[in-house]
């Protein structure tokens, strides 16, 4: 042992107890991260850890299934902003995870799971549940590790949390072989972390400033799309004073929203394939286009042919990779978004008159707003969501699934601060929504919090109800109840003749038996009258509760970005 | 068609291959050739690969992800292999995968 090791081995007897393995030493860096919930499921390879973690103050939340885990990990991460850290088993245990950290990797998340590992000695033999993990997540992980002896652990967590929350967020995995963990070991303090092939981006290029704000002073027609760069980079109010200054519009990617407040004059609303005409007609119109932490996805930008034909794009990221990565950039940015826009607030553009601009687009914002009809027989799923909003005062914490519910979501519940909205955005998870809610609320116990979720994407991850009762969280659960894979259904209708293939259910489970059974108080509303009154009594309650919302089921989402079109070509639009 | 070089310093880690071959499966690149090899610099592999170049455009965001991987210290694209071996010449000056950060920068 060499004499620096022995001397922080040292210093830790003197302040902590003397440990014995690399599962306490696991705890210990845990400890030392400042992790107080893990969401976890326990199996053969971890039976360690949790045999430590029996006797730790850690909170674990024993999922109902790990991808309940893993997207709670995420809700988690969402709203706080600290890493989510998951810890499942070898084999079934962490292929169970892999839909979350695609889906952390997609929406740049913060995560760190561990996956127990079969023994070192068998690695390779095709041993009783074995998979090879750190193989499989390759693609979809910021970085994955497999330890490979036990002096490596307290290094290799300290990185795992430093990558995952550093930079551009993203999920790192740690795979422990079952062995090592067992291995006498001694805890290590002081452990520096020394990756000199990463060096996240901070400070941007002063050049690359300046350049975007002589086009910024020569720019007659700007326009800002922020995307959820701006909530990871905790950048909001430098966006609200940037876009102040120069009242310049501002349009959100479906991920951004919040990082702006909707109720603001300068706001137009979201963009994209179901975005509003405003916002997607400013980006077709604009002569300036600054992205500020958006990835230009296939469904905010439509036909790339016709994107923002008209416009220099800007594009400040903290992935360079993400630069000029779909459409071409003539002033690229790269660097954090908070450091970028104070940059920008220390310098000074010149001052362009934008008059008409801004009365262009309030004339759109009047006549193109979001629209739908109401009838007698139906609640409509537009009004449900802006019940919600008036019942949660516009500031609960919003999960979602994907679908139809998730595009009248974000269309109606106007967010006006950051980190209410959590949604699976770049990978469209089904079953995200739920096990998120209960993340969230485990991030903020004192937040409203309202799982909007589909009657599809709800029987995905159904079984986690248990978890409400179990902690006692008041989560809301609100589902869109269409009696089908709406989204699906309305492509069906639009673009493929009407032919329902697989999408309507013939049968439905009773939602309201079903919460019952977890121990969850549970209502069923068909009226607009009846959500008035439910809600008003039920959504501030500290307690739990599941609301089977029956929805028009004829209802679709527009306006629409029809696939293969371009922004300016909306249907659906008001007329 | 056009060919694409890559030559990335990689510090030793047994996942850094399949991660650098994901990529090149993922961005749709046919490999002409791959060398990987030691390095004076202990810990320190070199990778070099030469693709089917599609487009620049496309070459480059391979290039930029090849970048973006944790255990990449330095990235050389095209074919200058003098420039490569200067660079490397500085590594080896001071034996160190540290002085790498200046040079990714
Ligand atoms: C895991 C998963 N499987 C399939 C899909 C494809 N898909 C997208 S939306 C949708 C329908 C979702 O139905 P529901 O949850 O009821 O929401 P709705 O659209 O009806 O509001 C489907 C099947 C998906 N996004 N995720
Ligand atoms: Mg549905």
């Amino acid at each position: 042992m060499e004499a620096k090791e022995a001397l922080a081995i040292l210093s830790i007897l003197a302040t902590e107890e003397v440990t014995g393995n690399g599962e306490d030493l696991f705890i210990q860096s845990l400890k030392q991260e400042g992790v107080e919930i893990l969401f976890g499921y326990p199996g053969g390879a971890v039976l360690g850890i949790y045999d430590a973690l029996y006797k730790s103050p850690i909170k674990h939340i024993l999922a109902r299934h790990e991808q309940g885990a893993i997207h709670a990990a995420e809700g988690y991460a969402r709203v706080s902003g600290k890493p989510g850290v998951v810890l499942a088993t070898s084999g079934p245990g962490a292929t169970n995870l892999v839909t979350g950290i695609a889906d952390a990797m997609m929406d740049s998340l913060p995560l760190v799971i561990f996956t127990g590992q079969v023994a070192s000695h068998v690695l390779g033999t095709d041993a009783f549940q074995e998979a090879d993990v750190v193989g499989m997540t390759t693609p979809i992980t910021k970085h994955n590790y497999q330890v490979k002896k036990i002096g490596d652990l307290p290094r290799i967590m300290k990185e795992a949390f430093h990558i995952a929350s550093t930079g551009r967020p993203g999920p790192v995995l740690v795979d422990i072989p079952k062995d090592l963990a067992a291995d006498p070991a001694v805890p290590l303090l002081k452990i520096e972390v020394d990756l000199p092939g990463y060096q996240p981006l901070s400070d941007s290029d002063p050049l690359h400033v300046k350049h975007l704000m002589e086009a910024l002073g020569n720019s007659s027609k700007p326009l800002i799309l922020a995307g959820a760069g701006v909530l990871h980079a905790k950048a909001s109010e430098e966006l609200l004073l940037f876009s102040e200054r120069y009242n310049l519009p501002v349009a959100h990617t479906l991920l951004g929203l919040g990082g702006f407040p909707a109720e603001h004059p300068l706001f137009l609303g979201m963009a994209g394939m179901h975005g509003c005409y405003t916002a997607n007609m400013a980006i077709s119109e604009c002569d300036l286009l600054i992205n500020i932490g958006a990835r230009f996805d296939d469904r905010l930008t439509g036909n790339l042919a016709s994107f923002a034909p008209f416009a220099k794009v800007a594009h400040i990221d903290i992935d360079p990779s993400e630069i000029g990565k779909n459409v071409e950039t003539h002033l690229p940015v790269a660097g954090d978004a908070k450091a970028v826009l104070t940059a920008i607030l220390n310098q000074r553009a010149k001052n362009q008159d934008l008059q008409s601009w801004l009365e262009h687009l309030e004339n759109y914002k009047r006549d193109y707003p979001y629209w739908h009809t109401e009838t007698e027989e139906f609640l409509s799923p537009q009004r449900l969501i802006e019940l919600v909003h008036k019942h949660t005062n516009g500031d609960a914490i919003v999960t979602t699934d994907v679908g139809q519910h998730q595009m009248w979501a974000a269309q109606y519940y106007a967010f006006s601060r950051p980190n209410r909205w959590v949604t699976s955005g770049g990978l469209g998870t089904m079953g995200f929504g739920f096990p998120a809610a209960i993340g969230a609320q485990l991030a903020e116990p004192e937040a409203a919090v309202v799982s909007l979720a589909g009657d599809g994407g709800f029987q995905m991850t159904l079984q986690e109800l248990i978890l409400l009762k179990e902690w006692n969280l008041p989560v809301k659960v609100l589902i869109v109840n269409n009696g089908s894979l709406g989204m699906v259904r309305q492509w069906q209708e639009t673009f493929y003749g009407k032919r329902f293939s697989q999408s309507v259910f013939s049968l439905q489970p009773d939602f309201l038996k079903l919460a019952e059974s977890y121990g969850i108080k549970a209502y069923r509303i068909s009226t607009e009258q009846e959500a008035e009154t439910l809600f008003g009594e039920v959504l501030s309650d500290r307690e739990p509760v599941l609301i089977d919302c029956r929805v028009n089921p004829a209802e679709n989402v527009y306006p629409m970005v029809a696939p293969g079109k371009g922004l300016h070509e909306m249907i659906g639009v008001k007329t | 068609m056009k060919k694409g070089t890559i030559t990335a310093f990689v510090q030793n880690q047994n996942t850094v291959l399949t991660r650098l071959m994901a990529l090149l499966a993922k961005h749709q690149f046919q490999i002409e050739s791959l060398w990987v090899g030691c390095t004076e610099v202990e810990d320190v592999s070199k990778v070099t690969v030469i693709v089917k170049e599609e487009t620049g455009h496309k070459f480059r965001q391979l290039v930029k992800q090849v970048e973006k991987q944790i255990e990449v210290l330095f990235v050389m694209e095209g074919t200058d292999l003098q420039v490569v071996e200067e660079q490397f010449e500085l590594i080896k000056a001071h034996n160190s995968a540290k002085v790498l950060v200046h040079l990714k920068e």
